[in-house]
C-alpha cells in the first residue's frame, strides 16, 4: 500500500541546507580544535594546520553563501507576492506554550504532547542559533579575523581580539545547538536512526498527523476549500 | 561455525543519546569555568567531534538518493523519481 507523502521543504531549501549543514560541520571539525590544542590538537596534525585553515576558510564561504541565498529566495518570495515564507519559521507566543507544554510532558504533568505548527519550537530554536549564531554573528567575525590587514586599519588591536573571543565562544554556543539538532533528527524515537525528510523534502503524512497535527488540519482544510 | 553479528541498529540509540548528553554537559562544564581541561573534558569534546563527523557521514548517505535521482533525470528525460510516492 502506498503512503501518502506530503511536501514539506522545497528543492531550494533542500540544496541550501546540504550546503550550510555541511560547512557548519567542516567548520567544526577544522575550528574547534584550534579553542582546545591539548584535547583535539590531534585534529589539526592530522590533517595540517594550513590545510585546515584552507578548508575552514572554504566552507565558510559555503556558509555564507548559502546565508546569502536563503535571504535573496526569501526576499524574492515575497516581492513575487507569494504567501510570507517566514510565516511559518517567525516564533510566536505559541511557542512558548508549546516549549512549556512539551516541558511538563516531558516530566509526565501532562498526559499528551502539544499539537504543532509546521515547525515546532524547537526546531524554531535550532533554525534562528544557525540564522542568528553562525551566519550573521560568526560570519562577521569570521570576516574580521580573515582580513586582518582591513580590520587592523579600521579597528584596534583589543577590538579585533575581542572579535576572536567571540568567534570561539559563539562556535562553543553554535556548536551545542548543532548537538541538540542531532538529538532531534536521529535520536527522536520516531525517526532514529535518521529522518530523511530533509533530502526527499516529503513527509509520510501518518509521520505529519502525529508530529505536526496543526499543520496536517492547514493542509487538508486547503485542500477541502 | 558462523558466527552471526550480535549488534543490532537500536543498541545505538541509548549510545546515541548518552553521548550527546556527554557532549553538552562537557561544554557547560566549560563555560560555567568549572573544568576547562582534564580527562573529562578531553573525552567530552572528542565525542563532541566524534558526534559531529557523524553528522558528515549521514549528510552524505541522506543526500545520495536524491543527487542519484537528480543526475538519472538529467540521464533519463522520462525518469520520474516520484512515481514511488502519491502525491495527489
Amino acid at each position: 500500500m502506498s503512503q501518502k507523502m506530503i511536501e514539506r521543504f522545497s528543492q531550494p531549501q533542500i540544496g541550501a541546507h546540504a550546503i550550510a549543514a555541511l560547512s557548519i560541520m567542516t567548520l567544526y571539525l577544522t575550528g574547534i580544535p584550534l579553542l582546545f590544542p591539548n584535547e583535539l590538537g590531534w585534529i589539526p596534525e592530522l590533517i595540517g594546520l594550513t590545510k585546515s585553515m584552507f578548508i575552514h576558510r572554504i566552507a565558510a564561504i559555503g556558509l555564507i553563501g548559502s546565508a546569502i541565498y536563503y535571504l535573496v529566495y526569501f526576499v524574492l518570495q515575497l516581492t513575487s507576492g507569494n504567501s510570507n515564507p517566514l510565516k511559518n519559521v517567525l516564533p510566536g507566543v505559541h511557542d512558548v506554550k508549546d516549549a512549556i507544554a512539551d516541558m511538563m510532558y516531558a516530566f509526565g504533568m501532562k498526559k499528551e504532547k502539544p499539537a504543532y505548527r509546521k515547525y515546532n519550537w524547537l526546531e524554531k530554536v535550532d533554525i534562528f542559533s544557525v540564522a542568528i549564531f553562525d551566519a550573521v554573528i560568526m560570519g562577521i567575525t569570521g570576516i574580521v579575523l580573515w582580513t586582518p590587514w582591513i580590520s587592523l586599519s579600521i579597528m584596534s588591536k583589543s577590538t579585533v581580539l575581542v572579535l576572536k573571543e567571540i568567534h570561539g565562544g559563539f562556535a562553543i554556543l553554535s556548536l551545542c545547538g548543532i548537538l541538540l539538532h542531532f538529538y532531534v533528527v536521529h535520536l527522536t524515537p520516531s525517526r532514529f536512526p535518521m529522518d530523511k525528510t530533509m533530502f526527499t523534502g516529503k513527509m509520510d503524512e501518518h509521520e505529519v498527523l502525529h508530529e505536526y497535527k496543526l499543520w496536517h488540519d492547514e493542509i487538508t482544510q486547503g485542500d477541502t476549500k | 561455525m558462523k558466527l552471526k553479528p550480535n549488534l543490532n541498529i537500536m543498541t545505538l540509540k541509548p549510545l546515541g543519546i548518552v553521548f550527546v548528553t556527554i557532549s553538552l554537559l562537557t561544554f557547560v562544564l566549560i563555560y560555567t569555568g568549572i573544568m576547562k581541561h582534564g580527562i573529562i573534558i578531553t573525552i567530552g569534546l572528542n565525542v563532541a567531534m566524534l558526534l559531529v563527523l557523524v553528522q558528515i557521514i549521514a549528510m552524505i548517505i541522506g543526500l545520495k538518493g536524491p543527487l542519484c535521482d537528480f543526475y538519472r533525470m538529467r540521464i533519463h528525460p522520462l525518469y520520474d523519481p516520484e512515481r514511488s510516492f502519491n502525491n495527489e
